[in-house]
């Protein structure tokens, strides 16, 4: 099992995301969150995690579709919906698009690279600030 | 050449109109040095996209042979000049904000 976590962290801005890699190049001490997504504010995380899309994911994980018109029918979804959601599942890195080349129509095939997800809401700023670093 | 992973976040936020850009960066550092880097030594992958469209998005790479270089979009690369990391990242953030029209703070 496999899992992702969408993380709420006020540390999450770009200012201090390029602090944080800045400072891990130069004092070579690495800085890798793997295997989630932060936002900085409630109202982003709990958009981007929305319903809609983490159903689309659970389908992807259960019912193994091997295209993303498979997915869209499972779904009764429109596939230009199906396939932009897919889009953005992959870049949050929760699944990978699979382009398979055949007769016809070139398929992509969406492959979970998870099977869990977690939501971290941690509220204890002095914990938050020691994940940081500070 | 060996590489090893320094940084990897991956974050969403929220501009002032209520579009959300999710930002993916991460860094390597390569080993021994090579020509075409970044500081002879970064080789990284940045990018923004717009969570409604992730072909809407700002693209910065440095890896052999290309170098260091932008996508907008689904584009061609466009070669770009930064001598020092801080600098590449400097022009990132510029990038941001020049394609989706403000700073992204939250």
């Amino acid at each position: 099992m496999k899992t992702y976590t969408f993380r709420y962290d006020p540390g999450a801005t770009l200012d201090q995301a390029g602090q944080r890699m800045l400072k891990a190049a130069r004092g070579g001490k690495p800085s890798v969150r793997k295997d989630e997504m932060a936002c900085a504010d409630f109202k982003t995380l709990l958009k981007i995690a929305r319903e809609s899309r983490l159903e689309i994911f659970r389908t992807i994980v259960n019912k193994k579709p091997d295209s993303i018109h498979a997915l869209a029918k499972i779904l009764d979804k429109d596939h230009s919906y199906v396939f932009r959601e897919c889009q953005v599942l992959e870049g949050f890195g929760l699944i990978q698009l699979e382009k398979a080349s055949g007769e016809g129509r070139p398929k992509v095939r969406p492959i979970a690279l998870y099977d869990r997800i977690v939501f971290d809401m941690g509220m204890n700023d002095a914990e938050l600030a020691t994940a940081h670093g500070q | 050449m060996a590489g090893a992973l320094l940084f990897e976040e991956r974050n969403s936020h929220t501009l002032k109109d209520g579009r959300m850009v999710t930002v993916f960066m991460d860094l390597w550092s390569i080993d021994p040095p090579e020509p075409g880097l970044l500081e002879s030594r970064f080789k990284l992958s940045w990018i923004a996209f717009d969570e409604s469209d992730p072909s809407k998005r700002v693209l910065m790479d440095c890896h052999k042979p290309l170098g260091f270089h932008l996508h907008i979009d689904t584009g061609p690369q466009i070669p770009v000049t930064a001598s020092t990391l801080d600098e590449a990242y400097a022009l990132f953030r510029s990038k941001i904000a020049e394609y989706f029209g403000e700073e992204l703070e939250v």
